[in-house]
């Protein structure tokens, strides 16, 4: 692979583990049954 | 309309049905195909503008515009787009979305039944012994009745077709969490069981070859894919390549996205939501999809033979090669077990979706009962797929696909975008999209969503027409002996979208009627 492509899949590899795991983490965190929402807001 | 709305259970939940609608066989087929076709590494620029300004954007408009019209009981967009924009008009240009998730319904039902059927057919070892691109081109063909030299006839097809019926049906009749959900919450995070495994089973592959074929190794692989071609970006098909496969790979255009939606409360949480369902949806695309089927295809064929297969189809890549690959694989039938069932998975979580809407629309607009709604759904779906599969070998499934999953796609995106920041108007808009956010959308997204992301859907639909529609629709190429079936699926979907409207017009009519008896 050249330098390019290791750069390419680095950034775009990194971006998207990066915006998945904060997504992922955030809804995990608040999650919880929907008939409970009120309650938690 | 007195029936109480169905909610999900938990916000995973949520989340990864809806990352399960957006997942299917494109993140593992098409995504791959397209990358290498277009340029690699440089694919990605266009592909990740795309996401940004066309993919997520128009995500969370369908999950606004189905939240807010699940707030006066629609799960649909006829009554969905109503309730944002009051014309006479509006519910019947909601038909539309009635009309991508049914005909796509009725023959992604079947592609998935492939998939399952390769899965069982890998375990046992069935096709072990054909080596070669040729023989297994063949028994593909066979599977789908087009020859009978190892199937001797469609029968055994059909046999998994009406197990993925069975099975899709018997999650949507147990309704939203206790059906759709559960499928989610345990088919999701099995899928991405299996496609981490496969991933690191390729990864540590290596050079299969060593002596006869050293240059054909993972790594290359790997190149083959994320190299970038520079030269590429200067040429618009690219970015049209690029653009069409976040369209697809997100699953808009159908209705399906706000269907879901719809089941959520009104002050329940959509930005953060949409943006986790978008990446989830990547991360399967990009770095499972993108780390299976192309770099193991350069391992064991080399990068000619590989660009050859790629160019043959997403199809071509999965069901030919990728077999003939597990063939010469430790435990291969084990593994290739684990590839087809993860198309299975990402198969039957896209499928539930793509019927949900016309189930929505029955009980909410004709007041039947979900195990009704969802019965007469099958039964008429199940009635319709038998064209499908009897008549595919003429090209009926391709000339559905083209209609009504590629170019009414990106109709009903448009029209949603319209109603959503034009007509229902971008302010209140973007107040229901923040109505009870977990994340600040950055200010930005106001104006792509109200500018740039309808452009871009202008200059696709533009593109597409001139490109592939017209040619499409004069029968370009087509052969002499196919036209009458291709003619023949013309018919069957003008049949179904004025079945679609006339429902439309009998339930605003009765539900005017009843709206008049109560006062």
């Amino acid at each position: 692979m050249t330098t390019s492509g290791w750069i390419f899949i680095t950034i775009f590899w990194g971006i998207i583990i990066a915006i998945t795991s904060f997504s992922i983490y955030k809804v995990l965190k608040d999650n919880g049954n929907y008939d409970n929402n009120e309650e938690q807001d | 309309m007195a029936q109480k709305r169905e909610v999900w259970g938990t916000k995973i939940g949520l989340v990864l049905a809806m990352a399960g609608n957006a997942i299917g066989l494109g993140n593992f087929l098409r995504f791959p195909v397209q990358a290498a076709q277009n340029g690699g590494g440089a694919f990605m620029i266009p592909y990740i503008i795309s996401f940004i300004l066309l993919g997520i954007p128009v995500m969370w408009i369908e999950w606004t515009i189905g939240r807010h019209g699940g707030k006066y009981n629609h799960g649909s967009l006829p009554g969905m787009f109503d309730v944002m924009w009051k014309n006479k008009l509006a519910k019947y240009f909601g038909m539309l979305g009635l009309f991508t998730s049914s005909i796509i319904l009725i023959y992604y039902t079947y592609l998935e039944s492939w998939s399952l059927g390769f899965s069982f057919l890998t375990l046992f070892k069935d096709y072990y012994g054909l080596q070669d691109l040729s023989h297994m081109s063949h028994y593909l063909q066979s599977y789908q009745g087009m020859n009978n030299q190892y199937f001797g006839s469609i029968w055994y097809a059909y046999g998994f077709l009406l197990v993925t019926f069975f099975l899709n049906f018997y999650f949507l009749r147990k309704g939203i969490s206790k059906g759709i959900e559960k499928l989610a919450l345990f088919g999701v995070p099995l899928l991405l069981l299996f496609g981490i495994i496969l991933v690191i089973r390729v990864i540590t592959l290596g050079t299969p070859d060593p002596i006869n074929h050293p240059e054909q190794t993972v790594m290359n692989g790997f190149a083959y894919l994320w190299n970038p071609d520079f030269s590429k970006l200067g040429s618009a098909r690219v970015w049209l390549a690029a653009a069409g496969q976040i369209f697809f790979t997100l699953s808009i255009g159908m209705g399906t996205l706000s269907a879901y939606a719809s089941y959520l409360k009104e002050k329940d949480d959509i930005a953060l939501g949409g943006l986790a369902t978008g990446s989830l949806n990547e991360f399967t695309e990009v770095i499972l999809g993108g780390s299976i089927a192309i770099p193991i295809a350069v391992a064991f064929f080399g990068v000619g033979t590989t660009q050859e297969i790629a160019n043959g189809g997403a199809f071509n890549l999965g069901f030919v090669s990728m077999p003939i690959i597990f063939q010469q694989l430790p435990i291969g039938n084990f593994i290739g077990f684990l590839w087809f069932f993860l198309l299975f998975i990402a198969g039957i979580t896209s499928s539930v979706a793509m019927a949900l809407p016309v189930i929505s629309f029955l009980q909410e607009q004709f007041d039947l009962t979900r195990e009704k709604a969802t019965t007469v759904v099958g039964i008429i779906a199940f009635i319709a797929i038998n064209f499908v599969v009897f008549f595919f070998k003429y090209g009926f499934l391709d000339e559905l696909d083209y209609w009504s999953g590629t170019f009414a796609l990106v109709i009903v995106a448009l029209l949603e975008v319209i109603i959503f920041a034009w007509i229902f108007g971008i302010k209140k808009g973007w107040q229901e999209l923040h109505n009870g956010a977990k994340i600040n959308i950055p200010k930005s997204y106001y104006y792509i969503i109200k500018y740039i992301t309808p452009m871009f859907l202008i200059i696709l639909l533009v593109v597409w027409t001139i490109q592939d529609a017209f040619p499409t629709l004069l029968m370009e190429g087509k052969e002499a002996e196919n036209i009458p079936y291709l003619w023949g699926a013309r018919i069957f979907m003008v049949l179904i979208a004025i079945a679609l409207t006339i429902m439309i017009r009998k339930a605003w009519k009765r539900n005017y009627l009843r709206k008049n008896e109560v006062k």
